[in-house]
């Protein structure tokens, strides 16, 4: 049999603090903590985050894995409102707990949202009363007006920032896209498929849309025209998405059980299969970057409160645990 | 026949409910009612309902829960105008693996 000095090379050392570059697979022991440890490839996975106030659906948001901002959504319970009444709550997450800031303007469900905790964009959705296209810019405190879109609609997707905003499909299986600039809409170029509840992330000028009903393919946007690229592997609508156009995340939506846990990263040409959801769902949100991703909200059909981060995995330190 | 899985109910109650190290190792799904499925005869999964103090359910237990859970939310759906039908589909029956 083989020895560990064999494989690796050299005797598992006892140092008195980690090494600072270990490759992968140096085993150590770290004689000042008294733990063994090793550097792996950590594979990718979900963890809890801290609760949202309330359970909450069909909800939006922005920002990062520890500086997010939640929006909107279809309240705890709505068993005899009919219509269902909309909420404007807006939430602050820190990386571990969710705090309460000032409500939108316009209380609304099934909406998009782009940007930062501090600099983050609102706009579409499900009102009443008022306009699906009602903008709103929020600056980590609270919510201000913005330009209305020239194509109000629910179920839409967004992606950008609050001066370089992108808003794209929609109610009714709408290809119509729109860019803001921090005061007003206008006109970009048409998807080139129709779609709601689709999912969206990026920028204004490399934009991504991927999944929504109908099922249809990724689209990639470059400012001014959409190009179609790969379907995702378990087609969807109704989740969340984050990152760039070339480091992309899809996690949760509709229909369960394969697409209430489902979690896709894209690299700019192709959808590949990671870590499930560990509370499976639809209608979430969701912000940050492929490989720190945040979901929140949702329904399983209950709504939910949960918060789950997403970990790429990767090179780390792990240390040993012992009985 | 051994089970495959094991039911609980746990409250999550957020930061360090579930560790990414815990859900690298232990398959977790997390279902309405607080019910969670994790392997059968499988130590990381009884450390961690050991962890958060679940309460252990048989199959039929843990879909007792989820129906009560998914039955409010269909009757909740059926209560609802055409327009808001027609924006999301009904909610879905959870059937429980062993």
């Amino acid at each position: 049999m083989s020895t560990y000095k064999e494989i690796i090379g050299i005797q598992v050392q006892s140092l008195s603090s980690d090494p600072p570059s270990p490759f992968q697979g140096q085993i150590w022991y770290n004689n000042s903590s008294n733990t063994l440890k090793y550097y792996a490839n950590l594979s990718a996975a979900w963890s809890t985050g801290g609760a949202l106030p309330s359970p909450r659906s069909r909800i939006a948001g922005a920002g990062t894995q520890t500086a997010a901002v939640a929006f909107g959504s279809f309240p705890p319970s709505w068993i005899g409102n009919n219509p269902p009444v909309k909420i404007s709550t807006t939430d602050e997450y820190d990386g571990s707990s969710w705090s309460s800031s000032n409500n939108m303007n316009t209380a609304r469900q099934f909406l998009a949202g782009a940007g930062t905790q501090t600099a983050a964009l609102g706009f579409g959705g499900d009102v009443d009363p008022g306009s699906p296209g009602a903008t709103e810019e929020y600056d980590g405190s609270s919510w201000t007006n913005g330009g209305t879109m020239g194509t109000g609609r629910v179920k839409l997707a967004g992606a950008g920032t609050q001066t370089a905003g992108l808003g794209f499909g929609g109610e009714i299986e709408t290809n119509v896209t729109e860019e803001y600039n921090g005061s007003s809409w206008t006109a970009g170029g048409n998807l080139g498929t129709a779609r709601v509840s689709l999912m969206g992330c990026g920028t204004q000028t490399a934009g991504l849309a991927f999944g929504g009903d109908p099922s249809a393919p990724t689209e990639e946007y470059n400012g001014s025209s959409w190009t179609t690229a790969p379907t995702l592997n378990t087609p969807r609508y109704n989740g969340a998405g984050c990152g760039t156009q070339t480091a992309a995340l899809a996690f949760g939506g509709y229909p369960p059980p394969s697409g209430f846990v489902a979690t896709e990263k894209y690299d700019g040409s192709s959808w590949t299969t990671t870590a499930n959801l560990n509370i499976g769902r639809q209608s979430l949100a969701g912000a940050g970057t492929q490989p720190s991703g945040l979901a929140f909200g949702g329904a399983t059909p209950s709504k939910v409160d949960a918060t789950e981060e997403f970990s790429a995995g990767g090179l780390a330190t792990v240390t040993v645990e012992t009985d | 026949m051994a089970k495959t899985n094991q039911y609980c109910v746990a409250e999550n109650w957020g930061k360090g409910f579930i560790e990414h190290s815990e859900s690298r190792k232990i398959a977790f799904s997390g279902f309405p009612g607080n019910v969670w499925k994790v392997p059968a005869h499988n130590k990381e999964a009884n450390l961690w309902i050991s962890k958060v103090l679940g309460v252990l359910k048989t199959k039929d237990e843990a879909q007792a829960i989820v129906d009560a859970e998914v039955t409010a939310a269909q009757a909740a759906w059926d209560a609802l105008s055409d327009e808001e039908k027609s924006r999301n589909p009904r909610p879905a029956d959870i059937i429980l693996e062993e």
